[in-house]
């Protein structure tokens, strides 16, 4: 029996190819891996058993007689259940859409098996996106493959459980206020939010159609380009002027607000990372984004209202169908004036104009995704230092900023910290998500430690 | 409507609903709808455009 390869998935369609494993064999790596794991991860709401191993004969077959169909030949990739798959339900984990069938695959979905992916199942995720522990859904709590009494952070939270357990090579999540970001610091995997719009929302339950983007969770950054350059449709591997580019990347710290209250583990651990960073030839300068306390008043005043008017039909007619918390906080938008809304988005163009001026001063920006360690299940509250708060706030402290403004946005591990997954974040300029990912790239190593 | 007044209105609401989450999430809302009004940037916006050359007329300050 082989192993899932620990290979970047370019190796392991090369291997593929020469015959070194087959497809087949990677999908029963991974179904067997969804057998001995799921029951206690609950990653998954639907695997799609006889057609991934029927879909994986055939890229062998094919792979045999020399076709290759694309980049993601006859790798298995897991989807978030809020993309649809025609013929199958898109729950987003909801008894709401009980009886729900897709009629065609939303675009992503269609650009993955047009690369030859192999769509291995549906995973589990916090209702309708709407929270970031991936506890609240009909389909029951995920868990933390490090810690079972753990959260694995949401609300892509099946999608990072799935990747980080080898249930699957990689995934697609989304990401509203860090939804992808966030499980992937939890677990200990890459996770990407490209530019706004750069990946199409067609087919994808809308949370907030003005901050919802769509993107990979995989396990090197190598994957997540790959990924991401199959759901955007772009060909090009690395920015060509980051090939010739001769000078280390400048990472800015943006230290006010983001570092007011963090955990002092992940402080620590964040310390160590720049460390390597400059030891590795990068240089560290403070960036400030003056109105960044601002985030999570223009956040809310966004969000709430705009959830509300895509779920205002079914609070109507199935209200109590919703998980309680999602429900309450569905309802909550109701109570936005319009003024105020209005308001928020002249404050997302001052946060934008100044996340553009920051990224002026430097060439990516550097902070932990999390400040926080992954809290115990069923957590309200966490305290850092002599401050409570709530999980949702703080959970989103760090992403947030960055949906509302739209610029690019990486997750990487970066080590551990009693023995549970730290995270860090590189922000990019927009519409510059592959300069990015040059940079993630050429640190990986140094801030994986 | 003075925002006080609407939340209110809001808590009253809630308070037909029985739904006391609700409530504290309001009394949230309430806080950050009052951080959103005092915003310096909020004021820039209104009262302060950034080419002093242009005029901007708001319901505020025009005189008829």
């Amino acid at each position: 029996m082989i192993q899932v390869p620990d290979t970047p998935i370019s190796t392991i369609v090369r291997d593929l190819y020469r015959g070194k494993y087959s497809s087949s064999e990677l999908v029963e790596l991974c179904l067997s891996a969804i057998v001995s794991q799921d029951p206690t991860l609950n990653a998954f709401i639907a695997v799609f058993d006889n057609e991934v191993r029927t879909a994986a004969d055939a890229a062998d077959r094919a792979m045999a007689q020399g076709h290759i169909k694309g980049r993601l030949h006859g790798i298995p990739v897991s989807l978030k259940d809020m993309l649809d798959v025609k013929g199958v339900a898109t729950t987003a984990a909801s008894r709401v859409r009980l009886g729900h069938r897709a009629t065609r695959d939303a675009v992503v979905v269609s650009r993955l098996r047009a690369a030859g992916a192999i769509i291995i199942g549906k995973c589990n995720l916090h209702e309708f996106a709407f929270g970031t522990t991936g506890e609240d859904s009909a389909a029951g709590p995920t868990r933390n493959p490090h810690d079972h009494e753990r959260i694995p952070g949401g609300s892509s939270s099946g999608s990072a459980v799935s990747v980080a357990s080898g249930m699957a090579i990689a995934s697609i999540g989304t990401d509203t206020g860090g939804s992808i970001r966030i499980p992937a610091s939890a677990c200990g995997v890459v996770g990407l939010k490209p530019t706004f719009s750069e990946v199409p929302c067609d087919g994808v339950v809308p949370l907030a159609p003005t901050l919802d983007h769509v993107g990979p969770l995989t396990r090197t950054v190598a994957d997540a380009d790959l990924l991401y350059r199959t759901i955007s449709n772009k060909s090009t591997a690395i920015d060509p002027s980051m090939a010739q580019r001769k000078e280390e990347t400048s990472f800015g710290i943006p230290r006010s607000y983001f570092f007011d209250v963090i955990d002092r583990d992940v402080g620590t651990a964040f310390e160590h990372t720049i460390r390597r960073l400059e030891a590795a030839g990068g240089t560290v300068v403070d960036v400030d984004i003056p109105h960044a306390s601002d985030t999570p008043t223009i956040y809310l005043h966004t969000q709430l209202p705009e959830a509300a008017m895509q779920h205002r039909k079914l609070l109507e007619t199935k209200s109590d169908e919703y998980c309680p918390g999602v429900r309450t906080r569905l309802e909550l938008g109701r109570y936005v004036l319009a003024q105020d809304y209005v308001l928020a988005q002249q404050g997302r163009q001052v946060l934008t104009k100044e996340v553009d001026d920051a990224l002026l001063e430097c060439d990516v920006l550097l902070l932990p995704t999390l400040p926080i360690l992954p809290p115990r299940l069923g957590s309200d509250t966490v305290t850092v230092g002599d401050i409570a708060d709530s999980v949702r706030a703080l959970t989103l402290r760090m992403t947030q900023l960055f949906d509302l403004t739209g610029h690019p946005a990486i997750s990487l591990p970066s080590g551990f910290a009693k023995g549970l997954p730290v995270g860090t974040q590189l922000v990019g300029n927009r519409y510059q998500t592959s300069t990015l990912l040059s940079h993630a790239t050429r640190y990986e190593d140094s801030i994986r430690g | 409507m003075q925002i006080e007044n609407w939340f209110v209105h809001a808590k009253q609401d809630a308070d037909r609903q029985d739904n006391l989450e609700l409530q504290s999430l309001l009394e949230m809302l309430r806080v950050a709808t009052s951080l959103l009004h005092d915003a310096d940037w909020c004021t820039q916006v209104e009262l302060q455009p950034s080419d002093p050359e242009r005029h901007v007329a708001t319901n505020e300050t025009e005189q008829t």
